[in-house]
């Protein structure tokens, strides 16, 4: 089941928030675990046996680590090399198996196997239960339906963001509920909602018509196609992430913050300090410190930096473009650190060489292969099949130029700090008035949207 | 230390157990719809409707060609024929239950314009077949549509 759908909107969600608060504080957790297990069932039934297995895996060697502590090293090594292994089966196994009998000129059998949906989520999930527990941050969890909870959480469990355990620990008891604590979520629920109709999905359009074209596009359409992807993916999953951390808000959760306006980095690592934020943050903890993060050798660094890249890549899709977007980005966050970090460029020209790099990644996240990617940039880069500028292209820049200004606008934090303002000044009932009537039409157009739209995957619904 | 190597082995034994579950569980094959095209005009006359594209999809189901791999789409041929067959495959499985509430909304429609009027049509609605499986999804209404179901299940559906 998907947030921006009909069905989710006007009768899972209603359905399951008044069950829940009808519900005394004890039972809270078993609504929000069936709920969530009916969720997920909802779009592939047979994939729950799987996530049922990383429960109980996970839950059980919890225990046997709390149980036998002479042997919590070997119990960790064995829980991360079985939630690997799992994720690896589903979704790499294919990818392996074919680029094996391409090297070695093979003809093993390929058998697709369909990607369990949110299996990427829920494993790092467990995961950062798993080595946390190890670590001794916080004492086991007995109560499985706690800890079913915890991995299941419909919210956040599809596409992120990645919750640690040591981050909703607390929660997983009673959780405090309020209406402003409601209305809080549901503002943010609203707000992405917004975010995925209004901008995404028209963002999206404009991308598929120039992506459908293939090669025969002019410079000008490939960059509007590269720039519309840019915003899709950006509304797309900040979207989801503000409807995650909405319904978190209204069930009396309070779930991490997992964007903080990318497109305003003026720096690559300023990027990825800001985008899909729970992502990194497992990488950072789990990956690249424990490999020595920066606090060695310069080579040790690279290999560090390069190391993480590849698997964030990875983690993407088993794909080699996703291969190559993750070293991209690794290596030009090596450049920035030991090149050009040294160098002293105004804030605007950081900013415009940082976006052109971002665009370029996307470019390379979200073709279809390796040959694709070369087009497309050749496309961009004054190869174009049909010129620099074509009728098409003025078509699509003319009738698109407001959504792209206006996604443009709404992805930077233009309004942040005045609207911050007003709501501090002794005006905060204009903010208050405007506030409401702006949601109520932002939310009635989604509804709009969807009414007329049946179909609204999320683009990280893939990985 | 034995309790911990009974339970890892317990672990490792049931994670196989429902690989090769899932792995050779029956499911349909990654077939191209020109199969079922073929197997769906040489076995069926499919009167009442016309082969039809992305925007008449778009129109009846609200759905975009874009987002899917493929699509076979037969809409009706006249206002007053309710015939009509989509198949559509997916890119991947998930994705494909989520068609579904177009499926229900396209069936609501098409009950509301012949209620009333049109029994032979409403009974034919009332007998529309759509679902999903795999990678595909099917909408299907006609006085055979349970045959055409049928055959076209025959071409994707495969025992691994």
């Amino acid at each position: 089941m998907i947030f921006s759908s009909v069905t989710f909107l006007f009768l899972f969600l209603p359905i399951t928030l008044l069950l829940y608060y009808l519900v005394p504080q004890k039972a809270k957790n078993t609504v929000l675990l069936l709920a969530s297990l009916l969720f997920y069932a909802w779009g592939e039934p047979v994939y729950v046996i799987l996530m049922l297995y990383s429960i109980l895996l996970n839950y059980g060697m919890g225990l046997l680590m709390d149980r036998v502590p002479r042997a919590k090293k070997e119990i960790l090594a064995f829980t991360v090399i079985i939630n690997l292994l799992m994720l690896g089966f589903f979704k790499y196994y294919g990818f392996l198996v074919e680029n094996i009998n391409a090297l070695f000129r093979l003809n093993l059998p390929v058998r697709t196997l369909a990607l369990p949906i949110g299996i990427s989520f829920y494993t790092f999930q467990a995961l950062s239960y798993d080595i946390d527990l190890y670590r001794g941050k916080f004492p086991v969890q007995k109560n499985l339906i706690k800890f079913a909870t915890y991995i299941t959480m419909f919210p956040q469990l599809i596409a992120g963001p990645i919750v640690r355990y040591e981050d909703v620990e607390a929660q997983m008891g009673p959780r405090k509920l309020s209406l402003a604590r409601f209305g809080k979520g549901a503002v943010r629920f609203i707000i992405g909602l917004a975010k995925k109709v209004l901008l995404a999905n028209l963002t999206g359009a404009v991308f598929d018509s120039v992506h459908a074209s293939g090669a025969a596009v002019s410079t000008l359409s490939a960059w509007i196609g590269a720039v519309s992807y840019t915003f899709q993916i950006y509304f797309d999953f900040s979207g989801y992430s503000d409807m995650a951390i909405g319904l978190g808000q209204m069930l009396g959760f309070n779930f991490v913050e997992n964007f903080n306006y990318p497109y305003a980095a003026e720096s690559v690592t300023d990027f990825w300090r800001r985008w899909h934020i729970s992502l990194s943050t497992w990488f950072r903890e789990y990956v690249y410190i424990p490999l020595g993060g920066n606090r060695v050798k310069v080579w040790k660094h690279i290999r560090n930096i390069l190391v993480v890249w590849m698997l964030t890549g990875l983690w993407h899709g088993a794909s080699w473009n996703f291969v190559l977007w993750g070293l991209y980005y690794g290596i030009l966050l090596l450049l920035e650190k030991y090149v050009f970090l040294k160098w002293k460029l105004p804030s605007a020209v950081r900013y415009v060489f940082t976006m052109i790099f971002v665009i370029i990644g996307w470019v390379i996240f979200s073709a279809d292969s390796v040959p694709q990617i070369l087009t497309a940039l050749s496309s961009m880069f004054g190869f174009a099949e049909n010129g620099f500028v074509d009728g098409t292209a003025l078509y699509l820049l003319k009738s698109n130029a407001f959504l792209l200004l206006a996604a443009a606008f709404f992805s930077l934090p233009l309004l942040k700090k005045p609207l911050k303002r007003l709501k501090e000044s002794s005006a905060a009932a204009i903010y208050y008035l405007f506030g409401f009537i702006f949601l109520l039409a932002i939310l009635s157009c989604s509804i709009a949207f969807l009414v007329t739209e049946n179909y609204n995957p999320f683009l990280y619904f893939r990985f | 230390m034995k309790k911990v190597i009974l339970m890892e082995a317990l672990a490792v034994l049931v994670l196989a157990g429902i690989m090769v579950l899932l792995l050779y569980r029956k499911t349909p094959a990654d077939v191209p719809l020109q199969d079922v095209n073929l197997a769906l005009t040489e076995n069926y006359a499919l009167t009442g409707m016309e082969p039809a594209g992305d925007m008449r999809m778009k129109r009846a189901f609200s759905l975009n060609a874009s987002d899917f791999t493929e699509y076979l789409y037969y809409a009706p041929d006249n206002t007053m024929s309710v015939n009509e067959i989509l198949i559509i495959k997916c890119p991947d499985e998930s994705q494909a239950s989520n068609i579904r509430s177009a499926f229900e909304s396209r069936l609501q429609v098409q009950k509301k314009n012949f209620d009333g009027y049109g029994t032979d049509q409403t009974a034919l609605l009332e007998h529309a077949r759509y679902g999903s499986d795999g990678l595909y999804s099917w909408f299907m209404v006609g006085p055979e549509a349970d045959s055409w179901l049928k055959t076209a299940k025959a071409v994707w559906e495969v025992q691994k």
